[in-house]
Parts: structure tokens; sequence; C-alpha cells
């Protein structure tokens, strides 16, 4: 496999990714080469992603395209990238799509180690769950509760005291 | 709802590490949000003990032993209940302070203090009591501890506590800063603090500020570093080391290749202990930054520290508030510091600096020495050697703050100065001072 994509990539160069139920994508170079796992698939010819369909795929392709020129982040910038919430216009508009989708980003997004996208999928979920109570949380996302009455009580009384903070 | 692997929710519930409440409804959505909530709502609470309901839970997991010296205080304990989660295991950080407001409160049921004033009332009351009932709840921290990197044990005072803590360290903890000023320690414990550091590979940074540490100890503990690899700030600040025990630590620098900061200040050091800490830093090229405020050089201690500033070439930061440097010294260090070009801060503070020596230092400031920070506070410098210096930055272009607290110039002068400071336009520059009024 060529490795030479590194950092000389220009911009004509494509190569040809493969989602799980065999669609093809020719995206530029540059994208495979800024994040390694995409970049493990480029090249064989019967080279696929497992796990991620085309539909989530083109998605993920589509946010890598239009930010392929954000400066990269380094790990120290970790914590604070961590605790910011505040989400750039366009990609609030690409994540409003359905819950279901923005799920499957999020786990594409982690599985294909695409750390900013990843961090975008999980803030924008955190916004959905802003000041809801518990009960406003499982419905919004229909999330069964497995609690026994006794055992939710025990665990409300135990962590109460950060319910002011 | 697509079901997300932990690590998602963990990163999702990440976002709100601030936002307690939002964690806390998250956290009764069901099982598996609570297991992945848990450990980010734990990992630093003690900031928000104050909380009477979150106090009963720490009190809650005081063993039979540590609940024992609690009883005859005669307050009020939480009934014995079996928690859901080892919740303490969570914790990163503990500071002995954030204790201290949690315990007021535990002991004044309904009747919470509503100022400043009224809770120091309530404090000064109470203090032997909340010295006790903290002693039993840091033992129960330290007891229950997988995770904590910060510790903050001030004043612990309990030998059996310091005892815990030790063994604790020894076994190797994940512990990483740890600060344990204002301890009386026993010549034993400080032996066996000694020990632990020669075994421990955690502690990267250890605060021993006035512990009453004599150069008996400090010859003891010194030893340590010898063998530790690990540990990289040492402050024994506000100890009665002397020149006996700093020469312990010096024979120490041309060994170690760890330490990177070193604090001394106020501990009796004469110009002896600072000429063969001088000698060593001719050889120690990792000691990036020293402390030796508040001691007393003088002009021979001076000349041994500028000789090893033309030659050494790590030292980065260096104190020498209130060291009676004279004219002389003050001369030296700054001649030495024509021939330096890694010192970036430089304090000499406090050292009866006139008009003499302001003037040595304009024309090295003018020379555009390297120096980005430099205090002078503390000195005689009137609006005289305030032209002086103002004139002398306006050839400078490395210096960046200046300090000059506590000099008699007024504020006119130190608006000039400033404008020096800021004349390219960076605005990067910041002149700090405080004009004394009465002059």
């Amino acid at each position: 496999m060529d490795n030479g994509t590194s950092n000389s990539a220009s911009e004509n160069e494509t190569i040809t990714l493969k989602s799980c139920d065999g669609i093809e994508f020719h995206i530029d170079a540059r994208i495979a080469n800024r994040y390694t796992l995409l970049n493990n698939w480029n090249g064989g010819e019967s080279a696929c992603i497992p796990n991620v369909n085309g539909k989530v795929l083109e998605k993920v392709l589509e946010w890598c395209e239009h930010h392929i020129n954000d400066p990269q982040l380094n790990c120290g910038d970790d914590d604070s990238r961590r605790r910011n919430t505040i989400i750039e216009e366009w990609d609030e508009n690409f994540l409003s799509c359905d819950q279901d989708m923005l799920f499957e980003i999020i786990l594409a997004a982690n599985y294909l180690e695409i750390k900013p996208l990843l961090d975008l999928g999980c803030k924008t979920v955190a916004n959905m769950m802003k000041s809801k109570s518990p009960e406003e949380i499982r419905s919004a996302f229909n999330i069964d509760n497995d609690y026994t009455p006794e055992e939710e009580e025990q665990f409300r009384k135990e962590n109460e005291w950060a319910e002011d903070y | 709802m697509i079901a997300l692997p932990n690590e998602c929710l963990i990163e999702i519930f990440n976002k709100f590490k601030c936002n307690y409440r939002d964690l806390f409804s998250c956290l009764l959505v069901n099982r598996q949000w609570c297991r992945n909530v848990v450990p980010i709502l734990w990992s630093e609470p003690l900031s928000h003990c104050r909380d009477r309901r979150l106090m009963r839970i720490y009190l809650l997991l005081l063993n039979v032993e540590e609940k024992a010296s609690l009883i005859p205080l005669n307050i009020s304990l939480p009934n014995e209940q079996k928690l859901l989660f080892e919740y303490m295991s969570y914790i990163i950080s503990i500071d002995y302070y954030d204790l201290d407001e949690g315990i007021v409160n535990w002991l004044c049921e309904g009747h919470e203090h509503s100022n400043g004033r009224e809770y120091t009332r309530k404090y000064l009351e109470f203090k032997n009591v909340i010295q006790i009932v903290k002693d039993s709840l840091i033992a129960m921290l330290i007891r229950t501890n997988k995770k904590i990197k910060y510790a903050n044990l001030q004043k612990i005072n309990n030998c059996k506590v310091v005892k815990l803590l030790l063994e604790i360290l020894y076994k190797n903890s994940t512990i990483t800063l740890l600060n344990l000023s204002r301890n009386e320690f026993s010549f034993e414990e400080i032996r066996t603090l000694a020990d632990v550091l020669c075994k421990n590979t955690c502690l990267s940074s250890l605060g021993l500020q006035e512990c009453k540490l004599g150069s008996k100890e400090a010859k003891v503990l010194s030893n340590a570093f010898y063998e530790n690899t690990t540990l990289s700030y040492l402050n024994l600040s506000f100890n009665k080391l002397g020149d006996e025990g700093i020469k312990a630590f010096a024979e120490v620098l041309y060994e170690n290749t760890t330490l990177t900061t070193l604090c001394f200040s106020h501990n009796q050091l004469t110009f002896e202990g600072g000429k063969t800490l001088a000698e060593a830093l001719y050889k120690n090229i990792t000691l990036t930054s020293l402390n030796i405020g508040d001691n007393n050089l003088g002009i021979i201690g001076s000349k041994a520290i500028a000789e090893t500033l033309r030659k050494n070439t790590s030292l980065t930061y260096l104190n020498l508030y209130n060291n009676n440097l004279g004219f002389e010294g003050i001369k030296v260090i700054v001649e030495a510091l024509y021939k330096n070009t890694v010192l970036t801060s430089l304090n000499i503070g406090k050292n009866r600096i006139g008009s003499e020596e302001a003037e040595i230092i304009a024309e090295a400031l003018s020379y555009n020495i390297t120096l980005t920070s430099l205090s002078l506070s503390g000195n005689q410098l009137g609006n005289k050697e305030g032209k002086i210096l103002a004139e002398a930055l306006c050839k400078n272009t490395n210096l960046t703050s200046l300090f000059l607290y506590n000099n008699p110039m007024d504020s006119e002068m130190t608006k000039e100065i400033e404008k020096m400071l800021c004349k390219d336009g960076t605005l990067t520059t910041s002149v700090k001072f405080r004009v004394k009024s009465s002059c």
C-alpha cells in the first residue's frame, strides 16, 4: 500500500472507500490522510469499511470534506474542547438530522476515530439533554427505565447534593 | 434509541463536567447511564462538601476506627446504611481546606451561617472538633482512594493519619501532587517519608513548607533524592534548613537529574549555603527554577551565584528576594546577566536598591539582556530612578513584566515606564506596581 499520500497529498489525488453495504466513495486523499483509520482502508480492491453503511459513511465524509482545512487539534486542547459546548452554524445544520442518524454518526466517528466529529455529535446530544429531568430525557431518547423504584430512590438520595450545582 | 457504547456515553457526559445538575438527571435515567455518570460526578465532589447531603455520604463511609474518635465529641452521625457505589474510589483530588465548611455546616444543623463573619465565629468555636472530624474524613479518603492525583493535606496534626498516608505512598499510590505543608512531623516520620521517596515512582511534586525542618531532617530527606527519579518539584520554604541542610541538597544536585524546581526561601541560608548551592549548579543541568528568597546571601553569596549564572545554561527562574545583596551583590549579579542567555525571570526585590543600583540595572536593560520578567518590588526606587529605568526600557525588547510594588515612585512615573514597555505596541507587556501613597 502506498502511504506516500502523507502530507504532500495533492488536491487531485483521490482514493476509494467502500461502505459495508458495498457503496463506493471517491474522496480527496487529504481526508484519508488526516484520519488514520480511513487511510487503513484505502487502496485494496475489495477494501470496505465494516460496520458503517453507505448512508452514514456519506454523511461522515461530507463532514470531513467540509472541515478539510480546519487546523489539527493537538492533545493539549482536549480538555477545553470537551467542556466547550458551542457549535458552529454549519455543523448545527449538518447534525439536525433524525436522531437515529445522529447516533449512527457518533458510532461511526467513534469507530473511525474521527475525534472532532465524535466530539461534535456528543455536544449535540448533550445540548439535547440540558436542563431536562430524567423522565424528559428518557422520553426524548426513548430509553427504558430499568431501575426498581427503591433503587431509583436510593440513587436519588445518595446523589441529590449534585442537583443544586 | 440506538444503543451507544459506554465510551460514547462517557464522552457525552463529560460535556457536563461542571454542570452537576444535568449529570444528576442523566444518572437517574437508567442503570447503564448511572454506571457511566457516577465516576464523572464523583471525581471532584469535595469542593461541594459544604452541602450537608454530601457530608452525610462522607460520614457514612467512616469505618469503626474512624468513627471511634468522633464518639466523645457527641456529634450526630448518619444512621448506618450501605451505599450503592464506592463513590470515594472515583475522587481524583482532595483538599484539606474544602472540608472545613462542610463540617461547620454539619455541626450547626438548621443554623447554617448566612455570612462570612458568622462562619468565622462558628469555625473558631468548633475549631478543635473540626480538626478531629477532618482527620477522620481524611483517613477515610486516603483509605478508600483509588484515583487520587492531587492531595493537599496541610496541617494534619494526627500521627495516625500521617502513618496511613505514608503507608499508602510507600505502596506507590496514584498521587502525583502532594502538599504536606504546615505539618509538624517527628524525625521518625521524616525518615519514613524519605524511605517512601526512595521507592515511590508516582509523586512529581512535594510541598513541605513550614514543617519546622532543620538540618538533621534535611540530611535524611536529601538522601532520598539520590534514589528518586520522578519528583521534579520540591518546596521546602519556611523551614530551618540552614547552611548545613542546604549543603546536603546541594550535594544531591551533582547526581540528581529529575529535580527541576527547588524552593528554599526563608531557610536561614547564608553565604556558605549559597556558595555550595552555586557550585552544584555548575554541574547540574536539570534545575530550571530556584527560589532562595528571604535568606541572607550577602555579598559573598551573590558573587558565588553570579559566577554560576555566567556558566549555567538551564536555570530560567531565580528568586533572590530580600537577601541583603548590597550594591556589590547587585552589581555582580547584573553583570553576570550579560553573559547569561537562559535566565528569563529574576526577583531581586527588597534588597535596598536605590539610585546607584538602578543605574547598573538600567544599563543592563538597555543592553537588552535576556530577562523577560524582573521584580524590583520593595526597594527604594523613586521618580529619579524610575526615569532612568524608563529610558533604558526604550532600548529593551525582551522584558514583558516589571514588578515595582512598594517603591516610592508616583503614578505619573509608573505610567511613563508602562508606556516604554508598550512602545512597540505589543500589548503582551505589563508593568505591575503599587505606589506608596505616603511618600
